[in-house]
């Protein structure tokens, strides 16, 4: 019984941890909780939550066709809970999709717009009629309670107990097709799916492996409930199903090597490649290992034998599943998916609900042969106790405090881009302003910062250069940015940058990690992007404290000889610290000021600046003719030709201008 | 440091703040939940409702013990008012949820935080010793009684350390740390210890009335439970 | 307009300057390409991009909806939200998609998009410019070619078009029409000067358009329900005739019907599990 206790309290944990997840799933999409991308539009929640739970769940029709259709009556201990099992995967199955459909309120569609070419219509109507044939299945036990002891409600029970046969056999044939269907999803992907998994004969494959399943999983079941319950079921009856199992999974492996036999790959086997070891690993763990402990007597008999190949066939099953789905379907190269702890919990939390749902059911309905459990003796008849105070809240306690604890681990780790996915949405920009001046840079701070190495001079010349007033990081805030500056700095080959921070290895582990690799302009102008797209100043510089930001706390403190000077900057004391209410940079570093700087803005030329956003919504030449034209004293006239660019036809072809950062 | 820094005010802020509040909620359920068992069982759904409201007010202002007991009640409120206003309404803890979230609300005056910040501590560490001196509560009193008033002036003193960066005897990154450290423990021990006073006060007159309403036929089954069902009362 | 329309794609004339996918995102009014944190390569498709241009080795080609003759993706969909016009285009109806992203992994070529990033999203790919060509207009791409890279037309014309271009110049093409008969035939064809492997699907798998093959497999549904529904029917019947006679059988021999009756269950009705255990007895005995 305590064993049952830790085991809900464990299951109400990640429960908690679902209901935050959910949450997020809901709130921010698909995107902010998954893994999935473009190049893996099916994930773990596809590969467990339903073709996993569908296999899982064939125990149920499985289970029926033995008792109700082959008269096995040896085998009816293990209806209910087959059947409940069934019904509570598909339940599982069918809320996993809710959360996997990017548009979970239309899951009704296939109803009001059927297209019969459709696999996953198959699936669609299959999941949901055999959910109601389920229904209809479990129901009587439901009735049996005496909470529903009403006239109309006993009709109906007797009217169902009546009919039952055609229901079993409505779910048994609907299973059939539901299983294989599942299988006849991928038949549409004959250039994606590895060719050791790719056959036209997927749906049988699925079909057969999942009545093997089946078998296993119902001995599972009864070993789980024997555990948690005590219940123990004859292990002649266990055997005779292991060795059922035995002989379909014989027929598993069968089909499945004739198959690629027959269709002249066996060969793709033996070729040494992962693939290969994959099939293997996978057709021994489903079927080989498991069917060859069956066969041997003694093994069968045993409940450390038949669990472990039970245990085997399950995972392998699953393992199946998740090889079509994700592992052997073909991604471009350099993609890769494995899913996110959020989608995890997903899948563990749906399953919790299903065992708590499973545990709630046996406990107060005649599910197993034996009388329900209950979770706690009745209370022993206490003379003060008895009426004067209540039972105890039960184990209500230790469940809620598990909820409350999942609940608060998962929020915890909720990544930014849950909280706060503003940071990754694109933002209009202000327009662009061009002052000439010069920015006059001491050489003493750029050595102090480390910019300049001791004794090199400093790189600006004498002469103006174009000062851009930009909204670089498209924040609505525009800033004064010295262009030449940044050219020298991120120098021919973006060495500079990475010198100063005194790690080669920052920059591609920072935000500006895409141009890692990439030198000069293409850091922050990749040309091939349309619409302008620059990297914005904050994948350099940062927020103020953090360690890449430019501007650093750390030696301000130290240049300002320690605690007095936290007032230069924090004047009023009375006012909460943020960078609002700090004293401007521009207070102290004069030199940055328009005043004292040179920064003459020139009339003519600020407004618009070409090359910010509208530069590229136009062809390069468009702009070269045209400056060419504005100021030929500026520019060469060959900047306006063609061949400036398209150089030196070569196998009579045009030759083509490379952007930067395709390089 | 900046790492572990950055940890206690991301991910482990969270998980406590969230703790906190999911923590502080499941008491309140599991109490409202157990009240009304209590009432069912007994029978007798009847409160005298006016009364009830009255006590608990008295009890959350305890003006009236203020004459009984001057210097702890004294020293308590004190305590109290300083503990509840300054993490609610500092303008630094204010500025720090307008960028998180964007909630925002009127904050007290920096310089009537720090009023209250000093009370508050030189109130704890008072408590403590009031507690420590006088024989009643150090007999009433368990390890951990002792040790809350200081872990709850802890954040408190230390915050005040991380505003005033120039009284700071050992730097301010520490003192953030030592801050956000102390007050995350603060807010994990709140729905674990009693603590949790904080929303269950109102209730604790509501309790203690029900505690009182005895099924009719009560006594002869306490004289039952005795064995001495003949006796006379 | 019902002659089947399409586009073809010059590799050899496209000088990349990203023209087409300038007018696209004006056309179809999809904003700036989301931060690298959503997606795989910032130059691919995207739910921001219907077209871009894939480079490699010098070699420039414009990726983009193939709108499939015979679309995987219109047969994938469960709730027919992916439409194949008779005029070439392959449309997409918001309002009937669930969202379960079966025609992403149906596509042979990987067209199709998700907007991940949104909590109501859609599926996202090229439309030919549908709305255009009602209007009698080129797609916008094709317009904004500079080179003439990209040119539409009747789709018959503009094989003959490709073809002949093969001909008169073979040193500069490879001699293949990429979409001519891949999976049964595309609306958007392609000829270059290099094998075009390195598009994120260069050739489809065979000429056989995909829907035939589910179809080989769904178009058996009737078949499996009859003969599963028959067979278990016809097996249900046998067995408990048999067991009805073994238990006549027991019946008849004194000393073996120990406490067990005839089932009163002749309905078929699945008896009662306390039943069930007793039954075992009879049931195992009655094998002999």
């Amino acid at each position: 019984m305590s064993r049952r206790v830790a085991v809900k309290t464990v299951l109400w944990g990640v429960v908690g941890a679902l209901a935050v997840v959910t949450v997020a799933r809901f709130w921010r999409g698909l995107g902010a909780v998954t893994n999935l991308s473009d190049a893996a539009p099916w994930g773990l929640w596809v590969a467990f939550d339903v073709m996993s739970g569908v296999a899982l769940a064939a125990g149920g029709f499985t289970l029926a066709a033995t008792v109700h259709i082959f008269h096995l009556k040896r085998f009816h201990a293990f209806a209910r809970p087959a059947i409940l099992t069934a019904f509570l995967g598909y339940t599982a199955v069918v809320v996993g999709l809710l959360y996997d459909l990017g548009l979970p309120w239309h899951i009704w569609h296939p109803i009001l717009y059927p297209q019969d070419r459709s696999a996953l219509f198959e699936v669609a109507m299959c999941v949901m009629l055999y959910l109601t044939v389920l229904a209809i299945e479990f129901a009587p036990v439901v009735l049996e309670h005496s909470l529903f002891d009403r006239p109309l409600l006993r009709g109906i029970h007797r009217w169902l107990e009546k009919y039952a046969l055609v229901f079993i056999i409505a779910g048994i044939v609907l299973s059939t097709l539901h299983q294989s269907s599942l299988g006849s999803l991928f038949l549409i992907a004959p250039g994606r799916l590895n060719p050791l998994w790719y056959t036209p004969l997927l749906p049988v494959l699925y079909f057969v492996s999942a009545v093997g399943l089946g078998l296993m999983m119902v001995l599972t079941e009864s070993n789980v409930s024997a555990w948690l319950f005590g219940h123990e079921v004859p292990s002649k009856a266990r055997a005779g199903l292991g060795l059922a199992a035995a002989w379909v999974l014989l027929l598993y492996v069968a089909l499945r090597l004739g198959d690629l036999a027959l269709r002249g790959k066996l060969a793709l086997a033996f070729a040494g490649t992962g693939a290969a070891g994959l099939f293997w690993f996978e057709l021994s763990v489903t079927a080989l290992v498991p069917m060859s402990l069956c066969f041997i007597r003694p093994v069968r008999e045993s409940r450390v034998g038949l669990s472990l190949a039970s245990g085997l066939t399950i995972l392998g099953v699953v393992g199946y599943r998740f090889d079509t789905a994700i592992v052997a379907y073909a991604r471009p190269a350099g993609a890769s998916y494995f899913p996110s702890w959020m989608e995890i919990v997903v899948s563990l939390g749906i399953v919790s609900l299903a065992v708590l749902a499973f545990l709630f059911f046996t406990e107060h309905l005649h599910v197993f042969d034996e009388p329900p459990a209950a979770e706690l003796p009745p209370p022993r008849p206490q003379p003060l106790s008895h009426r004067v105070l209540p039972r105890p809240l039960g184990w209500l306690r230790g469940y809620s405090l598990a909820l409350v604890l999942g609940t608060t681990v998962a929020f915890a780790l909720l990544p930014r881009r849950v909280l706060t996915p503003d940071l990754a949405r694109p933002v209009p920009a202000l327009k662009a302003m061009a002052v000439d001046g010069w920015m006059r840079a001491r050489p003493d701070k750029l050595h102090d910062i480390g910019v300049l190495r001791p004794g090199e001079p400093v790189p600006l010349g004498a002469t103006p250069a174009a000062l851009l007033v930009l909204d670089g990081d498209r924040d609505w805030r525009r800033v004064i940015f010295p262009h030449a500056f940044h050219e020298w700095l991120v120098g021919p080959n973006g060495l500079r940058l990475r010198w100063r921070r005194g790690e080669a290895a920052s920059l591609s582990s920072t935000a500006s990690g895409e141009q890692s690799g990439r030198s000069g302009c293409a850091t922050c102008h990749h040309a091939n992007l349309p619409l302008e797209r620059n990297s914005a100043c904050a994948s350099c510089h940062r927020d103020m404290f953090s360690t890449t930001d430019l501007f650093d706390h750390q030696a301000h403190v130290v240049a300002l000889r320690g605690r007095d000077g936290c007032t230069r900057c924090h004047a009023n004391s009375a006012l909460p610290k943020t960078r609002a209410t700090s004293t401007p940079c521009l207070h102290c570093h004069k030199n940055l000021r328009l005043a004292d700087s040179y920064l003459k803005p020139k009339p003519t030329l600020t407004g618009l600046v070409p090359g910010y956003e509208q530069a590229m919504h136009g062809l390069c030449v468009e702009c070269h003719r045209r400056e060419v034209k504005e100021h030929p004293d500026r520019y060469p006239a060959q900047l306006a030709t063609c061949a400036t660019c398209h150089r030196a036809p070569e196998k009579s072809l045009m030759q083509r201008l490379e952007p930067y950062a395709a390089r | 440091m900046t790492t572990l820094l950055a940890f206690a005010r991301g991910p482990l802020f969270l998980f406590c703040f969230a703790f906190m509040v999911l923590g502080l909620l499941r008491h309140v359920l599991l109490t409202t939940w157990e009240i009304r068992r209590v009432q069912r069982r007994a029978g007798d759904p009847s409160l005298p409702r006016k009364a009830l409201f009255r006590a608990t007010l008295r009890w959350l202002v305890p003006l009236d013990k203020l004459r009984e007991q001057t210097l702890f009640t004294g020293t308590s409120i004190l305590f109290h008012v300083g503990v509840l206003l300054v993490p609610l309404f500092l303008a630094g803890h204010i500025a720090l949820s307008a960028r998180g979230t964007g909630l925002k609300w009127p904050a007290l005056p920096n310089t009537a935080a720090d009023v209250l910040t000093i009370v508050s501590v030189i109130a704890g560490v008072a408590l403590f010793t009031l507690r420590l001196s006088l024989r009643a509560t150090r007999s009433l009193s368990r390890p951990l009684d002792f040790a809350l008033p200081l872990l709850v002036a802890l954040p408190i003193a230390t915050g005040f350390f991380v505003m005033h960066p120039a009284l700071d005897p050992f730097g301010f990154r520490a003192m953030l740390l030592v801050h956000v450290l102390s007050a995350d423990l603060v807010m994990l021990l709140m729905p674990l210890t009693k603590l949790v006073h904080a929303v269950l006060l109102p209730g604790t007159q509501v309790l203690s009335e029900i505690g009182w309403h005895w099924p009719a036929d009560s006594g002869s089954r306490v004289a039952a439970a005795l064995g001495k069902e003949e006796e006379p009362v | 307009m019902t002659k089947p329309q399409a586009i073809l794609t010059d590799a050899t004339k496209c000088i990349g300057c990203e023209k087409c996918v300038d007018a696209c995102k004006r056309e179809n009014h999809l904003p700036d390409d989301l931060s690298r944190s959503w997606k795989v390569r910032i130059d691919s498709l995207s739910s921001t991009r219907f077209t871009t241009v894939v480079r490699h080795d010098g070699e420039y080609v414009r990726e983009q909806c193939r709108h499939c003759v015979q679309p995987a993706c219109v047969s994938a969909c469960p709730v027919g939200a992916l439409q194949k016009r008779s005029d070439g285009p392959v449309v997409y109806d918001s309002d009937r998609c669930m969202g379960c992203r079966y025609c992403m992994m149906a596509c042979p070529f990987g067209v199709p998009r998700y907007e991940w990033e949104k909590a109501v999203p859609h599926i996202k790919k090229c439309t030919m410019c549908a709305p255009r060509l009602d209007r009698g207009l080129q797609p916008a791409c094709v317009e904004a070619c500079p080179t003439h890279a990209t040119i539409f037309g009747d789709r018959d014309e503009l094989l003959a078009e490709a073809h002949r271009r093969l001909r008169a110049s073979p040193e500069r093409y490879l001699q293949t029409v990429y979409g001519e008969n891949d999976v049964g035939g595309t609306s958007v064809l392609l000829i270059a000067g290099v094998p075009l492997d390195f598009l994120n699907r260069g050739r489809a798998p065979g000429d056989r358009p995909l829907p035939s093959r589910t179809w080989a497999a769904l178009s058996k549904v009737p078949t499996i329900v009859l003969a599963v529904g028959g067979l278990a029917a016809g097996t249900w019947w046998i067995t408990r005739r048999r067991m009805k006679l073994a238990e006549m059988n027991a019946e008849a021999l004194p000393d073996s019907a120990s406490g067990t009756e005839a089932h009163p269950s002749g309905d078929g009705a699945p008896q009662d599990s306390r039943e069930a255990v007793q039954d075992k007895g009879s049931g195992s005995g009655g094998h002999r």
